[in-house]
């Protein structure tokens, strides 16, 4: 089950460019469950594209989608329920404006769920649940959403999808605009959805460092292309990195320039700053 | 005096919570202040009066020897600019030729004059070909730009920077910091509002808000090396500068903290 | 949105692209005028041949025009109706006798759903439209047989009738020929720039009209922002189960909310931006400043314009005949 893509590609045309093609010939496997998958690629690399297939908000120009069972073509299907599609992957995107529009964060939360027939009750509770998931209190029920700052509008957004319980959930960009410390708190949050549930989760990112340190899959996408479908630590010893317009984690860059500046031979791939520290030490000791 | 001088700002929204407090700085021409700091410690907030945008409790402005109030605000707009986060909610203009007079037409500059000013200012931020675009065309880091140009048409030469870059994906941040480089270099005074702890390390001196106050305002290099002001702000220190201040002050290390400084400052 | 000629500038050569935007509006309202004092038929043609003879010297595609006008048929065929049915003066010139019977009936029915069944199938839809009504028309009048549902009536068409029609409806024409013509050759903005031209004088009564151009060139500027927003939202919501295409009313009421509150919240915050933005550049509402855009009147306006003229004088001519 999962989603499965079967050389998807998507196009559309538009008035500026003519006929364009987001995404080519994609071959993708995702397992419904315990995946921790981070998916990168330059600015109109199709990430998002890709993305909004996960869960039929766009059907592809060619090839075909699985999705937990439902095949999706170019042509709208009357006998499947895309709507079901979308309670069983959630995707949250990047800016939580284009979202929350309640008057209270919880009637907020509560708007997914009670879309898929919950009870107002359940769905109640899901909200509570939810929001304590993200890291705030129930004080935060009550208060307006766009009362609150940014990173914690943020949160509300994911909360909303996580009140609807999906089981794979794709997040775009979820750590943008945060500061580093909730940057971390997020991530530790997805990390342990994905180790306690087992819920497989795919998240879009810039941020090279928290793929080095959270995932071990990463797909990359350039220009419309799949190139790369493996593990991260795979990635980063590729030499060749520039050609998919991606840059390596900063641990890797300092401890790269300082073998080559000063002529030594560390262990360049260390995922925290620790480690770093740790070989730096090491490399002076000899 | 300096050319940016801010004496006692003190200003609030309602009457009970200040969000600037007893501000006091001096800014020298020609100088790159990076302004860190966490949310709600006052950065936009210090900017927007600057401008003239907000008007103080209390306290003063001067800007080249003018103070900031009704009679001047209208003088001081055209030495200062300012470059807001939303590249989309500051372009005017119908197309990037209309945006970029924008400025000029409210100064009643003559129409020849902005017809070559565009052209020159245009050609700066290598927006010459672009000049009929729609912004609906255009990418955010192509519409910061001609944010700058519209600044530079009115012969502006302070820039402030708020959060520029945020919403921008990485490709098009770096081309902006690049063009800012430029900016500096010809002259202007530019004054950058970041959380981005990589762009704050090519100014010259870094301002680090607080609640509302100055938490400190440094050669770059000095606040760099007290890492309190970053965990007191919510900040991070970039990897090699984390990794320096962590290796002891001995001989051993001497070489690599220094190359680790210089990696730092290298962008 | 592509099919959508009414309103939408469409960038080209000819005539009517080079002049000067307030020429153009200035005619189109002098024709405006004319047409409505024209009082016969014969003029009225004469009115609608003269739209087509300008379409052709300005090169602008008729099928193109036709095309554009498929969105108001239907507001068309409806006043044409309308007024053939209400207005009872004057000779009748078409007298029928019709009947409305179980039969009548039945065949109404039949002939309803083949039309809605070819209507899935072929792509004619006015072509059947029309031979739907006629057939309607058939049975109404020859299908007499069986029992009487309804009091056998006469169905008449009077001269007063079907020349009001006729007069509503090439006025009709000639109104949204030449709409469409000035908003096809004019670019939104140099529209609003003429606009905001002409109602200058309209700042002695305290009308602001340069504020007023102002608002609507900006609003125009974010036109492809709003629905590229409007999109954002809807997949977003959609994520959540909102499907914008199924659900009960209270659903939908529900989906349309959230549609609409991030619209109006994003646009509020937009607007406190970009006034700062404007302020910060010196933008103070209601003082004077140059611009960069500006009109100018060459030889083809004045010709435009006298001709304009001439023919609303020989419209109050004819009248006054």
């Amino acid at each position: 089950m999962g989603i499965r893509f079967n050389e998807v590609s998507y196009g559309y045309s538009s008035f500026a460019q003519g006929l364009y093609t987001a995404i080519k010939d994609i071959n993708l496997e995702i397992t419904e469950k315990n995946e921790f998958i981070a998916l990168v690629g330059h600015t109109g690399s199709g990430k998002s594209t890709l993305a909004k297939h996960m869960n039929a908000l766009i059907f592809p120009t060619s090839g075909t989608l699985e999705i937990f069972g439902r095949t999706i073509t170019n042509k709208r299907n009357k006998k499947i329920k895309y709507n079901d599609i979308r309670k069983k992957v959630g995707l949250v995107f990047q800016f939580p404006e284009y979202q929350l529009f309640e008057e209270t964060v919880e009637k907020d939360i509560m708007f997914g769920p009670m879309n898929f027939k919950i009870t107002k009750e359940e769905a109640k509770k899901l909200a509570k649940q939810s929001l304590n998931l993200v890291g705030l209190d129930d004080s935060y029920l009550q208060r307006n959403p766009y009362n609150l700052s940014g990173g914690e509008k943020k949160r509300v957004s994911i909360a909303g999808i996580l009140a609807m319980d999906p089981d794979i959930l794709v997040l775009d960009e979820p750590t943008s605009g945060l500061d580093p410390a909730g940057k971390r708190i997020l991530m530790d949050l997805f990390k342990n959805i994905n180790e306690t549930t087992g819920k497989t989760i795919v998240i879009i990112t810039h941020d090279m460092d928290l793929v080095y340190q959270y995932f071990n899959r990463v797909l990359v996408m350039n220009d419309g292309h799949l190139v790369f479908d493996g593990k991260t630590d795979a990635l980063f010893q590729k030499e060749d990195l520039i050609d998919y317009h991606l840059d390596y984690p900063n641990t890797i860059k300092v401890l790269k320039y300082l073998n080559q500046e000063l002529n030594l031979n560390m262990n360049v791939f260390q995922k925290t700053n620790s480690e770093a520290l740790a070989e730096i030490k090491r490399a002076v000791k000899l | 005096m300096s050319y940016i001088e801010i004496k006692n700002l003190t200003f609030s929204y309602n009457e009970k919570t200040n969000v600037l407090e007893d501000v006091n700085l001096e800014i020298n021409k020609g100088e790159w202040i990076a302004v860190l700091g966490h949310n709600g410690s006052g950065k936009s907030t210090l900017a927007k009066t600057l401008v003239g945008l907000l008007e103080p409790q209390k306290g003063e402005i001067s800007i080249d020897g003018l103070i900031m109030n009704d009679e001047f605000a209208y003088e001081i707009r055209k030495k200062i600019g300012i470059v807001f986060q939303n590249p989309d909610n500051q372009f005017v203009g119908v197309t990037v030729r209309d945006d970029i007079a924008f400025g000029m037409e409210n100064l009643c500059v003559p129409r020849e004059e902005m017809l070559e000013k565009i052209s020159f200012y245009a050609e700066k931020v290598n927006m010459l070909k672009f000049l009929d675009s729609e912004p609906a065309n255009l990418s955010g880091g192509q519409k910061q730009r001609v944010a700058i140009a519209g600044i530079l048409a009115m012969q502006s030469d302070i820039i402030i920077f708020d959060e520029a870059t945020s919403m921008l994906d990485p490709f098009s941040r770096e081309e902006l910091i690049k063009y800012i480089k430029t900016l500096h270099q010809d002259g202007l005074t530019i004054i950058m509002i970041t959380h981005d702890i990589n762009e704050a390390l090519l100014a010259d001196r870094i301002l680090v808000m607080n609640k509302g106050k100055v938490y400190a305002f440094e050669d770059t290099e000095e606040i760099m090396k007290k890492k309190s002001i970053f965990t007191d702000s919510h900040l991070e220190l970039p990897v090699s500068l984390d990794l320096a201040n962590a290796l002891t002050e001995t001989q051993e290390y001497k070489e690599i903290r220094e190359k680790l400084w210089e990696y730092a400052l290298m962008k | 949105m592509k099919s959508i000629i009414i309103g939408q500038y469409i960038p080209g050569k000819g005539l009517f692209y080079r002049l000067d935007p307030r020429t153009k509006i200035i005619a189109v309202l002098l024709i405006m005028i004319s047409v409505f004092l024209l009082e016969t038929i014969e003029q009225l043609l004469i009115g609608l041949a003269t739209a087509i003879v300008l379409l052709l010297i300005g090169k602008i595609s008729i099928l193109k025009v036709i095309k554009g006008l498929k969105p108001i048929m239907i507001l068309l065929i409806f006043t044409f109706i309308f007024q053939i049915i209400l207005n009872r003066e004057g000779e009748a010139l078409v007298s029928q006798q019709m009947y409305f019977t179980v039969y009548t009936l039945l065949f109404l029915i039949l002939a309803f759903i083949v039309w809605r069944i070819l209507a899935k199938l072929i792509r004619y839809r006015f072509t059947l439209f029309f031979l739907f009504a006629a057939g309607v028309f058939l049975i109404l009048s020859y299908v007499d047989f069986g029992a009487n549902i309804a009091n056998p009536f006469t169905f008449n068409i009077y001269r007063a009738g079907l020349e009001m029609s006729f007069f509503v409806v090439v006025r009709l024409l000639i109104i949204i020929t030449l709409s469409t013509v000035l908003t096809l050759t004019t670019k939104p903005t140099d529209l609003t720039q003429g606009l905001e031209k002409l109602m200058h004088p309209m700042k002695k009564i305290g009308f602001d009209s340069e504020s007023f151009a102002l608002i609507i060139s900006i609003s125009l500027r974010y036109i492809p922002t709003i629905f590229d927003e409007a999109n954002k939202i809807m997949l977003a919501q959609a994520s959540r189960g909102a499907d914008f295409s199924e659900g009960k009313l209270k659903d939908k009421l529900r989906q349309v909310i959230s549609l609409l509150v991030p619209m109006f919240i994003i646009a509020f915050m937009r607007s406190e931006e970009l006034a700062n933005a404007m302020e910060s550049r010196n933008f103070v509402p209601g003082e004077k400043r140059t611009r960069i855009n500006e009109l100018y009147f060459s030889h083809g306006d004045i010709i435009a314009t006298i001709f304009s003229f001439l023919i609303l004088a020989l419209a109050i001519v004819l009248k006054v005949i």
